[in-house]
């Protein structure tokens, strides 16, 4: 085995892409290794910003081999057979005929002699680097060929010998060096084997592997964390992005001015970790006058430099939101219903404040079918939930939508319920635990979908501008959380009443039933319910809650063999019953024991299930009972199909088995969701 | 000290004896460096093309009254253009940063992917914002895309945002004190008397004085004429009134007397307008 060694070089690899990039790369080397069968062990593969790298430990030759390729049926026609002999060079009596499916095919034997695999890695390299497919990639000078960003020098070393790759379509030939850190080391750096690059590059202020760079970013923040008795805030999302920004990251730690430290923490979290990459430093929860981040170089004043530009950066951003805020705090914040007047919010749909008004009849509408104990507050939180989004910060840091508005509220002394439900209303339904920020979010996502569909701009294939379906999930998940039962389509229709354009509406009512049910049976098919349980609740109820807790529960009930029994013979009466809708029972007309006491049982059942509706269960726990109660009838179903006959000659008595049985059809189904047997 | 001009003097020296023509900035109203017909057209066909210059730049929406220390309705960039691409236009670039004083052994200078995208020009590039120290000094993009056509060769565009390398490089927190000339006491002249004025003067104008009839009807009749030049043939007159028309959308935007659905539709229109200018110029040197 023989050290391979290669490495890209490329203008600043946008981080985002990185990961998936580099992990890309080593499974398209592995594949080309394999393809032309050159026997590999010890394979690394590590990226930076300026760099992708694999090594490996490779066999020198590639033995002889042996391949066996199919070619036409025997009977196929002479042209055929010509252009097969003639792609592998061989005559038809190098071939053989072997059977495969019952058919006869000719196959042929060819011999791949013994190569170095120096003279293969050539086509290796260049088919992974070909195959590597990006998000976005572009091209550079005069080339077609396209890349995440230029590629600008290729090392490729196999045995202590550079390979001579020439990589045409960009016009560059591989090479026995590389160059160390942009700043720190440009000079030319010549390794033979991974073990020697990595530690050259190290020399060279080039830590290759992420791995590597992330731990020496998390050891500094240990240290920097105890040394000033301070916390890092460390977003995983950011710490990759910025792992993947350095080659040889340097922490720094800056520190924000005191006059700033009055700002709302998400006024400062956010400029420092979005805008500017920096980890925002706590101290005991309560947000530090500090930022720590990663720079990329060494510097002879130990950073002092850096530091103080960016500082200055954060001061200079720091110093508008600051400005803002107070600006922001100088009138309450329901005055910007004004200026909501003057933000169209879409053609055809008014302005900002015209969707306010809206939302807030919504939210009465809701009221009404869920409750009214919170309305006070419902109200209070739909006239200010989009005030924020006319205030200087958010038109700053859009980011901050709902977070300033909550935290402008709570400084006016609204109720905490207000407060949150501001907030609230841009989080998933997971992050919501209060009722009032349920029914505002609820009713602004209805509000949001019903509106948009009534003006004919619903989303079409993979575009949805207006993030409809998230919307549609936003509110599934907050009906099955909250058990929140009312009637969309009466929602719906009230809350499309509202707009002065005439468009037919009672179509649009069912549209958008229709798309929050396709995302309903998208949520449940993904918790596991089965597809013919879904259907048939769909078919059955339409309210949402009612499907939900429907198709969970039936779910759950028919695993058991036993219930399974229950449903085969509700589908075996309605076999029999068909078309019959008399249920009038004439007991004098029995005949058979089994009939009397399926008539005292239909009877039982009956009065049961009258006196669920009233027992204050709530629609799953009474949905659940109800199903028991049927299953009871199981037994006493079979011994009358054992015993009874209920197609026989005499008229009156096999109409009168019939219409017992309808009865009891009747029954079921208001329980049991036809399509399930 | 580098003054406001020393920056710029060495720039145009740089990229002049790096071999790119230091022409002058386009006579008409633009948004960006980009807009200049010497980067947005020569982006297209084959020939070869190196050029450096300071392009004032306008974005009404950004006007602040001569309020805010860090923002203005015009802002001067300078932009160097080099077609094809050269291998070692990074290096290159960062060695401009030395000559005007950034000394990269004492700062942090990185690329941050950037991908810039123009919906009025139909125009899209990857590349890079250029930080130092955490500030945003530099665009650097390759064209992919101008007018909805390929370039090939592609087109690498640079483009340093003057006043804050100024403020940067004079360590300066207010733009309007920036040291224009480099003199002091007495002589010296500030960015302030050069350009407080214009941003107190036009950002009136912008946000309330502009007359809003008068806009709709200039952008209409610079769409007609742009369309009528472009079919003669004319492809820098047309180009002018196409950069018009983008002018007088972003001075509608400002005045905000657009609705978001005629917003949209602005857009499209000048886009088409650069389409329009770009196909015919390509046909010119096909």
């Amino acid at each position: 085995m023989n050290n391979f060694l290669l490495e890209l070089m490329v203008e600043e690899i946008p981080s985002r892409m990185q990961s998936s990039a580099i992990y890309e790369f080593e499974r398209l080397m592995i594949e080309e290794l394999g393809k032309f069968r050159i026997m590999y062990d010890s394979a690394r593969s590590y990226i930076s910003p300026r760099r992708m790298v694999f090594s490996a430990r490779l066999k020198a030759m590639v033995e002889e081999f042996i391949e066996e390729k199919r070619g036409p049926q025997i009977d196929s026609s002479p042209e055929v057979v010509e252009k097969f002999l003639k792609a592998y060079n061989v005559t038809i009596g190098d071939c053989c005929e072997k059977e495969l499916d019952k058919k006869i095919f000719l196959f042929v034997k060819i011999r791949h002699s013994a190569r170095d695999t120096a003279e293969i890695l050539d086509d290796v390299i260049k088919n992974a680097i070909r195959k590597i497919s990006w998000k976005k990639s572009m091209r550079w000078g005069v080339n077609r060929f396209c890349f995440a960003r230029p590629l600008r020098n290729i090392m490729a070393i196999f045995d202590d010998h550079p390979l001579n790759i020439s990589f045409d379509e960009i016009g560059l030939k591989s090479c026995y060096h590389t160059y160390g850190h942009r700043f720190l080391a440009p000079q030319k750096i010549e390794a033979h084997n991974g073990n020697e690059y990595l530690e050259k590059m190290k020399n060279s202020f080039v830590i290759v592997d992420s791995n590597e760079r992330e731990q020496i970013i998390r050891k500094k923040f240990k240290e920097l964390e105890s040394k000033l008795n301070i916390s890092i805030e460390v977003d995983e999302k950011l710490l990759e992005e910025v792992v993947g920004l350095v080659e040889y990251p340097v922490v720094l730690l800056g520190k924000i001015p005191e006059k700033f430290m009055k700002l709302p923490d998400e006024a400062i979290t956010v400029p420092l970790r979005v805008h500017q990459r920096y980890f925002p430093v706590r101290n005991e929860e309560k947000l530090a006058p500090y930022f720590v981040f990663v720079a990329n170089n060494v510097t002879a004043d130990g950073g002092k430099t850096i530091i103080a530009g960016n500082e200055k950066v954060l001061a200079a951003r720091l110093a508008d939101a600051l400005f803002f805020f107070e600006t922001d705090l100088q009138k309450p914040l329901e005055s910007h219903l004004e200026e909501l007047k003057k933000i169209a919010f879409n053609e055809g749909l008014g302005t900002i404040f015209d969707r306010v008004s809206r939302v807030t009849n919504v939210c009465d509408y809701l009221c009404e079918s869920l409750g009214t104990e919170n309305s006070l507050s419902l109200k209070r939180a739909s006239i200010l939930a989009k005030c924020d989004l006319s205030t200087n910060m958010v038109r700053e840091f859009p980011e901050l939508q709902g977070i300033m508005g909550a935290h402008y509220a709570r400084i006016q002394e609204e109720p905490p319920d207000v407060c949150a439900a501001i907030r609230d209303q841009y989080r998933p339904a997971a992050e919501i635990s209060n009722r009032v920020s349920a029914l505002f979010s609820l009713a602004d996502k209805i509000e949001l979908i019903a509106t948009f569909f009534a003006i004919g701009k619903e989303p079409t294939g993979s575009k949805d501008p207006f993030a409809l379906r998230r919307a549609a999930i936003g509110i599934l998940k907050i009906v099955e959380k909250f058990q929140f039962d009312f009637d969309l389509k009466e929602v719906v229709g009230r809350t499309i009443s509202q707009l002065s354009n005439h468009y037919p509406k009672l179509n649009i009512i069912e549209r958008v039933y229709d798309f929050v049910l396709e995302r309903l049976k998208t949520v449940l098919k993904e918790s596991g319910i089965q597809q013919n349980i879904l259907n048939a609740v769909i078919n059955h109820e339409d309210r949402i809650l009612y499907i939900f807790l429907k198709s969970k529960i039936l779910s759950g009930v028919i695993r058991d063999s036993f219930e399974e029994k229950l449903l085969s013979a509700h589908k075996r009466i309605k076999n029999l019953v068909l078309s019959n809708s008399c249920i009038f029972v004439d007991e004098r007309l029995f005949q058979k024991e089994e009939e009397i006491v399926l008539w005292k049982k239909i009877s039982e059942l009956e009065k049961t299930l009258l006196e669920m509706e009233n027992d204050g269960d709530d629609f799953g726990e009474r949905f659940r009972k109800q199903l028991s109660a049927c299953m009871k009838m199981e037994q006493t179903l079979t011994d009358f199909f054992d015993n009874v006959l209920v197609n026989i000659n005499d008229g009156q008595i096999k109409q009168n088995r019939l219409n017992l049985l309808t009865k009891l059809s009747f029954i079921f189904d208001g329980i049991i969701p036809i399509g399930l047997q | 000290m580098k003054s406001f001009q020393d920056i710029i003097f060495l720039l145009q020296k740089y990229w002049g004896d790096y071999g790119c023509a230091i022409v002058q900035p386009y006579d008409m109203e633009v948004g960006a460096g980009t807009f200049s017909p010497h980067t947005f057209l020569r982006a297209l066909g084959v020939r070869d093309w190196r050029a450096a210059y300071v392009q004032p730049s306008r974005r009404p929406a950004d006007g602040r009254y001569g309020e805010n220390p860090n923002r203005v309705q015009k802002h001067h960039q300078f932009q160097v253009v080099i077609k094809p691409s050269p291998d070692d236009i990074q290096d290159t670039y960062l060695k401009s940063l030395e000559i005007v004083g950034i000394d990269h052994k004492l700062h942090d200078i990185r690329f941050v992917e950037d991908d810039w995208e123009s919906p009025t020009l139909g125009a899209a590039g990857l590349g890079w914002e250029v930080w130092c120290d955490g500030m945003e000094i530099t665009q650097f993009t390759y064209f992919q895309q101008v007018g909805g056509i390929l370039c090939n060769p592609v087109t690498v565009e640079l483009t340093y945002g003057l006043e804050r390398l100024a403020m940067y490089l004079q360590g300066e927190d207010n733009i309007y004190n920036l040291n224009w000339n480099g003199k002091y006491g007495a002589e010296k002249i500030s960015y302030g008397e050069v350009c407080l004025q214009q941003e107190i003067e036009f950002s009136k104008y912008s946000f309330k004085c502009a007359n809003v009839e008068k806009l709709q009807q200039h952008f209409s009749d610079a769409e007609l004429e742009c369309r009528q030049l472009a079919e003669k043939g004319l492809v820098l007159p047309a180009y002018d009134q196409c950069m018009k028309a983008s002018h007088l959308f972003n001075l509608m935007d400002a005045r905000g007397c657009l609705s978001v659905a005629e917003r949209v539709d602005r857009i499209a229109q000048v886009r088409a307008l650069a389409k329009l200018c770009c196909e015919a110029q390509v046909k010119k040197y096909e």
